[in-house]
């Protein structure tokens, strides 16, 4: 991207986009800069601000693609970003990507962008389907009616995006638009205040509308007071100005602008689109209405949520065999070369063992259970099901002191238990966050579902592998139980959009999944070989030994194990899939049965499944929940862990 | 009598955020509410509707309907539809409400009703919306 830099140097323009979740923003922003974003289908997804760089008619142009917001009213984390980043002066200009299908709600950020006094340019997408549903907008009396200029572009196909940038580029040193006028007697209160602020020194700087941080007062907004302390001066008058609006509406102050914004939204949305009067039933209503049908919606969710993991293990299940038939078959011949070049023993166990092995170890679990789980999930993104499952889930979301939007964590859980961690944002309340972060460590990510699957399937048959997964299931819901009632804090309610259900585009879906996968790759392969090596290495030394032994008290003490299994225990924080492959580089065996027992076999796939998350799950749960609650959800994990393991132990060998 | 300190956070939308003291305590504002959520959490809908149409009655009698022709937003049935009066909650909850576009005088269709307790989607200004149940029962709306 650097290439081409110095002839365009002094001409450079900074656009945003901005826009409620799930308008196609993302989608836009794929196209304009051809860079890589993941483009998300439930509300909140992206977090982070992603940037790229376009070339337009020798002009460079920087793109920034803001998180997905409904309003400007900075409560959420998103909207944050987003108002800080506008205030902060740096874009040229805004492109408030709009849906034409829901266009009063997303109208109601425009507004709020206006009263910044930023400038700005309307992307009217989705028009097509818009017009498929009933309802038809002409862009030019939009535009007339807010005094901002509207497009319509298809962020899919597209058809306008080359115009949208020429009319975005074309607006950056005009004037910024004049909001709408609200009802008199508001306005009335609104300049009394801005007046003020202009006429005295409050330590605003210039770029930052009177205006807007008149109707913010007014609105009773904290963090605008946070960023501006030398404004409280003006708490007498903003507090009659709220009383007078109190007594006169019935309603706080901030339900007053709303409705003003909103009353004024439906004036130029009336006079610029026409509904017909019969909404036509479309087909994606028809699905959307079948989706949550209370019984059908239920049945649909099971066969969704069970082919996706059906078809992860038995796709998965498949190619990992095929990569062990291949690797053993490279074992052979790599055996039979080094022996030809007459290579040390110890070198060549830790060439095989270590580096052969681990690779081929990583690739399987990467490519066969992690690929193919990120390729289902953003399937299930992109059509916009995940919401629906949140809706028919929260109930159940709700013995858990959590509410839907937790199912979404949960199963990603089932994928990584990094990308879980980071998803806990989502829910509203510290409480809750605290809470799903403890549960979805617990879920059995997918290199923890190979160890389920390479042992208890594998050994003890398919029944005994789903039945670790349902007592997995009970203990997270015990557990959710346990802390939402120990815990305080409270807990708020649901209140999620439902997008409209979409066929996913396939490049999206494969680009998105290939993101996702690539973390994995670049992080897991090499720790996954070092670990592989240096395990190879402290065996082929003899140090392994005192290792595991120092281990033995626990995994053979209490819990009946083997002492070997001490390596996968140890290993295991690394990373859950070396678990196996270092029990296997370290027995020298691929027959597990050779030396576990059943028993043995069920308590140590249930303490490997349940105890202490990875390094990098840890290091994600630093990030997110800082280091007493990082302790407090290890030190959780791996009691509940031994205590399980510890009942499974003497409940079995009563039994068998 | 419209001027009582804690008229605040019953008033029409939630509190006041300038308020100085809710009844005294700093605390005051969470409580009442969290006693009354834990009310809500055991299923006591009798005591859970008493309350809030107390509430309601107290605190608004300049208001432009009658108690009686009001209910909670989680009783309407599918396809129903409603005006949106009033509804009780904290700030956050409020505007979250605001933004969504469910302010008064707002029309709403009841597209779906969750099994048990289970949340509601909601038409609001052609868009469909999930609240859960609690938050519905929050939120009081004049059936058309």
């Amino acid at each position: 991207m650097g290439a081409g830099k110095d002839d365009v140097e002094e001409k450079r323009i900074e656009i945003a986009l901005v826009g409620n979740p799930n308008v196609g923003k993302s989608t836009l922003f794929n196209q304009l800069t051809g860079l890589n974003q993941s483009v998300g289908n439930w509300p909140g997804k992206t977090v982070e601000v992603a940037k790229g760089t376009l070339v337009f008619k020798g002009l460079r142009i920087d793109v920034v693609d803001l998180p997905g917001i409904y309003s400007l009213s900075a409560f959420s984390e998103e909207e944050v970003v987003a108002r800080d980043y506008i205030l902060s002066g740096r874009p040229d200009i805004l492109v408030n990507v709009v849906d034409a299908m829901a266009l009063e709600r997303n109208l109601y950020l425009s507004m709020q962008l206006m009263e910044m006094g930023v400038r700005l340019v309307l992307a009217l997408n989705f028009v097509e389907d818009a017009k498929a549903k009933g309802i038809e907008i002409d862009a030019g009396s939009l535009s007339a009616g807010l005094g901002v200029p509207v497009i319509a572009v298809n962020a899919i196909s597209g058809s306008g995006i080359a115009e949208l940038v020429e009319l975005a580029i074309s607006h950056v040193s005009a004037k910024p638009p004049k909001r709408p006028a609200y009802g008199k007697e508001v306005e009335v209160y609104i300049s009394e205040i801005s007046g003020a602020i202009r006429t005295t020194d409050f330590g605003i700087p210039a770029g930052i509308s009177p205006e807007w941080l008149a109707i913010k007062l007014i609105e009773g907004d904290p963090a605008v007071l946070d960023r501006f302390p030398k404004l409280a001066h003006l708490d007498s008058k903003i507090k009659a100005v709220k009383n007078k609006l109190e007594m006169v509406h019935g309603e706080e102050p901030a339900v007053v602008i709303a409705s003003e914004r909103y009353s004024a939204i439906h004036k130029i949305v009336r006079s610029s689109s026409v509904m017909h009067t019969s909404p036509i039933t479309t087909r994606s209503e028809r699905i959307e209405a079948i989706l949550t049908h209370r019984f059908f919606g239920y049945l649909i969710l099971l066969l969704v949520l069970g082919g996706m993991f059906f078809s992860i293990f038995a796709v998965g299940g498949m190619l990992s065999e095929i990569f062990d038939e291949a690797f053993r078959l490279l074992n052979d011949h790599v055996i039979g070369a080094l022996v030809v070049l007459g290579v040390a023993q110890p070198i060549s166990d830790i060439l095989i063992n270590g580096i052969l092995f681990g690779v081929t170890a990583a690739l399987s679990i990467v490519i066969s259970y992690i690929f193919i789980f990120y390729l289902a999930l953003s399937i299930l993104e992109d059509t916009g099901y995940l919401p629906r499952a949140a809706f028919l889930l929260d109930s159940l979301m709700h013995k858990l002191g959590l509410h839907g939007k937790a199912f979404i964590p949960m199963l990603l859980g089932y994928g990584c238990s990094v990308p879980a961690c980071v998803s806990c944002r989502i829910m509203e309340t510290w409480k809750e966050r605290v809470i799903l972060g403890a549960l979805v460590v617990m879920i059995p990510c997918s290199a923890r579902s190979v160890i389920i699957l390479g042992v208890a399937a594998q050994y003890l048959g398919f029944a005994a592998a789903m039945g670790i997964y349902v007592l997995d299931i009970f203990v997270v819901l015990f557990i959710g139980r346990l802390l939402f009632k120990a815990m305080p804090g409270e807990s708020v309610g649901l209140i999620m959009q439902m997008p409209r259900i979409r066929i996913f585009k396939p490049w999206l879906v494969l680009k998105k999944t290939w993101f996702k996968t690539k973390d994995f790759i670049y992080i897991g392969l090499p720790l996954i070989v070092a670990g592989s090596v240096l395990i190879e290495a402290l065996r082929v030394t003899g140090l392994i030994d005192q290792v595991i032994l120092a281990f033995s008290p626990f995994t053979y003490g209490l819990l009946g194990m083997p002492v070997a299994v001490g390596i996968s225990i140890a290993f295991g924080l690394l990373r859950k899939e070396m678990a196996l492959v270092m029990l296997a580089t370290y027995t020298n065996t691929l027959d597990f049965s050779s030396f576990m027992s059943p028993v043995q076999m069920v308590v140590f796939t249930i303490f490997m499944v349940l105890y202490v998350p990875c390094i990098a799950t840890i290091a994600a749960l630093y990030r997110e929940y800082r280091a007493k609650w990082t302790l407090l959800i290890v030190a959780l994990n791996l009691s509940v862990a031994t205590v399980v393991a510890f009942g499974a132990r003497i409940i079995l060998s009563l039994f068998l | 009598m419209f001027r009582i300190p804690h008229m605040a956070f019953l008033f029409l939308f939630g509190r006041k955020p300038e308020d100085s003291g809710c009844g005294g305590k700093g605390s005051a504002c969470s409580t009442p509410r969290s006693e009354s959520e834990a009310n809500w959490s055991i299923g006591d809908d009798e005591k859970r509707r008493s309350r809030t149409a107390r509430e309601y009655y107290t605190f608004s009698k300049e208001k432009r309907y009658p108690l009686e022709e009001l209910v909670p937003l989680a009783e309407l049935e599918e396809g129903q539809e409603g005006k949106v009066v009033i509804a009780f909650g904290d700030r956050k909850l409020i505007c979250r409400l605001c933004d969504l576009g469910l302010i008064p005088e707002t029309q709403i269709r009841v597209l779906k009703r969750g099994l048990m307790e289970g949340p509601i989607i909601l038409e609001v200004r052609s868009c469909e919306i999930a609240i859960g149940r609690e938050i519905a029962s929050k939120v009081l709306v004049k059936p058309l």
